[in-house]
């Protein structure tokens, strides 16, 4: 099927860069078929939807965050200029919900990463029963946030399975979703448990993607497995380290199913994460422009966190 | 190969758009007898509640020219899905609500006054609550469907085997401490007996399962006020916990008496006169693992098809009895494309014989005295408690047009303070968040 | 001489080390096992039980946790007759359209922006590459307001519409097309192929696994989505599987334990099937698409 010369490294090692050995990066600049009309022929479905779906929704959002309206009456709305906005700063309930958001995404990071980054290890070895241990934590990875939601409230019940194990070891019931210290922590064990499937499986790719002859090279100069990991590997993991953080971020950021689901934002609003606050000012407090305002703010705060991923990663798209 | 499948899955989901947008097309049918054409009327309900079938049914069987399509949710997404449906182009014409969100609706437009269709007489005839709560700014939205309550149900068995003998009637009822004293009781008995836990007071199931559901959980502190007491006293307030006009809570929400009701309703759920849980045990009664329940008196036909041998006793207060009126009621839209019909036919599932015989079926409590006075199984055991709260102790939720944020709040403090928090900062909180959305 | 000298130390240490070795990778397992793998057993197990059992069975803990001894199907034709078959159908044609729509929408897009050069490409880019940075939940209320104005609100279409246009799809596939080398097209060209054609008969044949994964990973976030259909739906013969299933948990009334668990499970089990037989596809795919 392929004719020609092909170049068969993975992609990944290619973009690893800096070292001259590897073979220039293939520019895919096409020089036949130019035209605008048939590219605007393919690209016009998806171009439509994006604006129609994405930018579009921007732009109302923009416009409502200045307005003070009602989903009752959308007519009925006043211009109330960034009076929203300030809000959002002298409200301690957004405060108090933009805090814990920030201390969930941190928490969840600061699990995830480590973990996941040793699980991969673990599987990248010769250790028995990878397949199996792979399949496992993937299955949090494909399970929607819903049930993962519903089954942890389950688990976290005080008379559920997490605390019948612990009376087995007599230790006695904890409190978790009705207990202000412990409500935030278990919502992160528990993003923890979904998500670190999907990063164990990305650092994988990098690792697998780390060319052995350095290893070799650097165990043959006498280095131990924990000098190779810390001088080798990890630096060069950085890029897909980065990128994980990133995933992570976003994905804590968008938590909405364990307010939701689980505590609507109780205790005293220890787990009102950012997401379900605006959803319940938009919907139950009828108040979507404030929630737009807010809407905003999150939506640059992600931007900025997409922004330096890119600048960190010099990632060069091909026109 | 990939690509058969890719164009095969391209062609389903093609068809399947075609579908579902040819789906999305009706049309009115033809009945005999109708010269001026088939009134459709769109209903919008919650599951299980009014307007039903049997009612809209029976009105279709008496005005053959109107028929009915219905579109139910979840109880608990009623709210949204009314958020949603009220600006679109097409409301439903007809919509069931939870009657303490009427002023909500109706300041806001939402809904339209029935004043003009209402019968001569209905005024003096409908209970004071229902009318106080269907009712904005003098004007009324809603004939009222049913009136409901909470009442204290408890396993014979159960209390039995402990020999508490709950009271049966409002003369004798119970106050909250006597009640937590027999509920305690019962629960260690209960407990003992059946080798697993049995709580005295089995969590309430209103809300999400979890505590501090505003219907049944606020009562703790507005049954600390005194009705009787003059305007200007805390105690005035403690009982209606919101100012007249509505505008503020504060001095209304947060009074001494309020605090020292949460404090009590605190030591319900922590410490060593516990008798309940933080988190929810669904079907705790008819299971077993309860020995009273606060519940509302559709629960007595529940009880009964469950085959457990229950009683009924007012429900416990600390200073002054209260209980909460207010249940789903309906009305029209006031954007409806067919207002007048639609007025009509609210109203008349809603009074006279149409209502009397509904109610009778459905063993309802009815919204007016008249109603109430027709049918005699509403004086005896097990409707009669309920019956008698609502017309001796029955005052609506807090009315306003803010209710949703209202009861949003209350609930979150009285969740946290069954959580452990502290009463007198969760209340001042509450108040600070409401204060500025009421006085809107 | 190097290899020697570092020959011998370890031979003398390699026993030990595999024991080592063992011994960690065991109890790694157990853990994995407990905490993956264990919650999913008692929540297909407690399925099968009606209330009481599922807490006779915790309190105290017994082995019988689980596996669903003394089983009942009560609770799964409890969900079947409130309906949850509809919503399981509604979720797989959310699904279909989906996928349908993302595959046939994201490969013309990566086909455009791969091997056609026109002016402006550049801007298309990034003018695409903007929005991959919104985070969609935030989206949500003015979403749902495009929605309505389009007259769409409460349909099926609805829910699957807006991702269509996907962006994490368009880059796998820019991806993809990119490793095919330009001669193929010279090639067809040559012979008086027009864009589709080389489309159609070059790229698309090529790029299958890359097919095979979108296809996988939009069925997956299609079937898992909860938010946005929870917004756009609201008459329960229309709503998919997840916002029924929570719809019963924190909404209205509680349901028992046993009924919850077994929605959860009707809702995830096909899609866990699916995984195990589809492993391959995911796990690379989203390796390998994670490093661009």
């Amino acid at each position: 099927m392929h004719s020609g010369p092909i170049d068969s490294t993975p992609l990944a090692v290619r973009d690893l860069g800096g070292s001259s050995t590897l073979p220039p990066r293939r520019r895919s600049q096409s020089k036949i078929g130019k035209g605008a009309l048939p590219a605007l022929a393919f690209l016009t479905p998806f171009l439509l939807l994006l604006l129609v779906f994405q930018y579009i929704p921007l732009a109302v959002m923009a416009r409502s965050s200045v307005l003070d309206y009602s989903l009752f009456n959308p007519d009925n709305a006043t211009f109330v200029g960034a009076a929203n906005f300030i809000r959002i700063f002298t409200d301690a309930e957004t405060i108090q919900s933009l805090l814990i958001t920030f201390a969930f995404i941190l928490g969840v990071l600061i699990l995830v990463v480590p973990a996941s980054f040793a699980l991969a290890v673990f599987l990248n070895g010769k250790l028995p029963a990878r397949a199996l241990v792979r399949t496992m934590i993937f299955l949090p990875v494909v399970t929607s946030s819903v049930v993962v939601a519903t089954l942890w409230t389950f688990l976290l019940n005080e008379t559920g399975l997490i605390n019948s194990v612990l009376a087995t070891v007599g230790i006695p019931s904890a409190g978790f979703l009705t207990d202000t210290t412990q409500a935030l922590p278990a919502i992160i064990v528990m993003t923890v448990w979904q998500q670190v499937g999907l990063a164990t499986v990305l650092f994988l790719g990098g690792l697998q993607a780390v060319p052995a002859e350095l290893s070799e090279a650097a165990h043959m100069d006498g280095a131990g497995p924990l000098r190779r990991t810390l001088s080798i590997t990890l630096p060069l993991l950085s890029r897909t380290t980065l990128f994980i953080v990133v995933v992570m971020t976003v994905f804590a950021l968008q938590a909405f199913a364990p307010a939701y689901i689980m505590t609507g934002g109780a205790p005293q609003g220890t787990t009102n994460l950012i997401i379900y606050h605006i959803y319940k000012t938009a919907f139950i407090l009828q108040q979507p422009g404030y929630a737009s305002a807010m809407a905003l703010v999150v939506l640059a705060f992600a931007i900025i966190i997409s922004l330096i991923q890119m600048r960190l990663l010099r990632t060069r798209w091909n026109y | 190969m990939k690509r058969n499948i890719a164009t095969l899955s391209t062609a389903v989901g093609t068809v399947a758009i075609m579908a579902l947008a040819g789906c999305s097309a009706g049309s009115t049918p033809t009945i005999a007898g109708c010269e001026d054409g088939v009134t459709e009327l769109s209903v919008l309900r919650a599951e299980n509640n009014s307007p039903t079938d049997e009612q809209l049914d029976a009105y279709t069987a008496a005005n053959k020219c109107v028929i009915f399509t219905v579109d139910e949710v979840p109880f608990g997404n009623l709210a949204a899905k009314i958020a949603v449906l009220a600006p679109s182009s097409n409301p439903p014409d007809i919509v069931g609500f939870d009657a303490p969100s009427t002023a909500s609706y109706a300041s806001q437009g939402f809904l339209l006054p029935l004043d003009d269709y209402l019968p001569a007489g209905w005024f003096d005839d409908v209970t004071s609550a229902t009318l106080t709560e269907n009712s904005w700014d003098g004007q009324v939205y809603s004939p009222g469907n049913e009136q409901d309550t909470l009442s204290l149900y408890f396993n014979k068995e159960l209390t039995d085997a402990a020999g508490i003998t709950p009271p049966t009637s409002l003369d004798t009822a119970w106050t909250w401490p006597e009640a937590q004293a027999a509920m305690l009781t019962c629960q260690v008995s209960a407990t003992e007996a059946a080798g697993s836990t049995v709580y005295g007071l089995a969590p309430s199931r209103l809300g999400d399962g979890t505590p501090g559901t505003s219907y049944r959980d606020q009562l703790f502190l507005r049954s600390m006020g005194d009705p009787t007491a003059p305007e200007s006293s805390s105690a005035y307030k403690t009982f209606y916990a919101i100012s007249d006009d509505g505008t503020t809570v504060d001095g209304w929400l947060n009074t001494p008496e309020a605090i020292e009701g949460a404090t009590f309703y605190q030591n319900l759920f922590e410490g060593p006169d516990a008798v309940t849980s933080k988190t929810g045990l669904p079907n705790a009664l008819i299971d077993g693992k309860a020995c009273f329940d606060l519940e509302v008196s559709s629960n007595a036909t529940t009880l009964t098809n469950a085959g457990v041998d229950f009683g009924v006793s007012p429900t416990p207060y600390l200073v002054t009895p209260i209980v909460h009126t207010g249940a789903v009621t309906f009305g029209v839209t006031a954007r409806s494309n067919n207002a007048e019909a639609a007025a009509t036919a609210v109203v008349a599932m809603d009074t006279g014989d149409q209502y009397l015989d509904w109610v009778e079926n459905n063993l309802r409590i009815p919204v007016l005295v008249s109603t109430t006075e027709a049918l005699p199984s509403l004086s005896e055991a097990p409707l009669n408690i309920p019956v008698e709260e609502i017309q001796e102790w029955g005052v609506p939720r807090p009315p306003g047009p803010h209710f949703d944020a209202y009861d949003l709040y209350v609930t979150a403090a009285l969740k946290n303070i069954a959580y452990g928090a502290d009463p007198k900062t969760e209340l001042d909180q509450a108040v600070a968040k409401l204060d500025p959305i009421l006085s809107k | 001489m190097t290899t020697q000298r570092i020959a011998e130390p370890t031979q003398l240490r390699r026993i030990p080390r595999t024991i080592v070795r063992f011994g960690v990778s065991f109890v790694v397992i157990a853990i994995i096992v407990g905490a993956f793998l264990l919650p999913y057993l008692w929540m297909v197990s407690s399925a099968f039980k009606n209330q009481t059992a599922i807490f006779d069975d915790l309190n105290p803990l017994s082995w019988k946790v689980f596996l669903p001894v003394g089983g009942t199907i009560d609770n799964f034709v409890a969900l079947f007759e409130k309906g949850i078959g509809l919503a399981l159908l509604n979720s797989l044609i959310v699904a279909f359209i989906q996928v349908g729509g993302t595959l046939v929408v994201c490969t013309l897009a990566a086909y455009a922006l791969t091997r056609i050069s026109f002016k402006g490409r550049g801007v298309v880019f990034a003018v695409i590459l903007a929005t991959f940075m919104l985070p969609a939940e935030a989206l949500v209320v003015p979403m749902y307001g495009v929605i309505s104005g389009l007259n769409l609100q409460d349909t099926l279409l609805a829910v699957a519409l807006p991702w269509v246009s996907s962006v994490f799809g368009l880059f796998l596939l820019k991806q993809a097309f990119e490793e095919i080398p330009m001669e193929l097209d010279e090639a067809a060209r040559l012979d008086g192929a027009g864009h589709f054609r080389v489309f159609w008969s070059i790229i698309l044949p090529n790029v299958r696994t890359s097919l095979a994964t979108l296809c996988l990973v939009t069925f997956l976030f299609s079937w898992n989505a909860f938010l946005w259909p929870l917004t756009v739906v609201q008459s329960p013969q229309n709503q998919v599987v997840q916002v029924a299933i929570a719809q019963s948990v924190s909404a209205g009334e509680l349901p028992n334990w046993g009924l919850t668990f077994a929605g959860a499970a009707v809702a995830t089990v096909p899609l866990i099937l699916l995984f195990l037989f589809a492993q391959r596809f995911f796990v690379q795919g989203l390796a390998s698409s994670g490093l661009k």
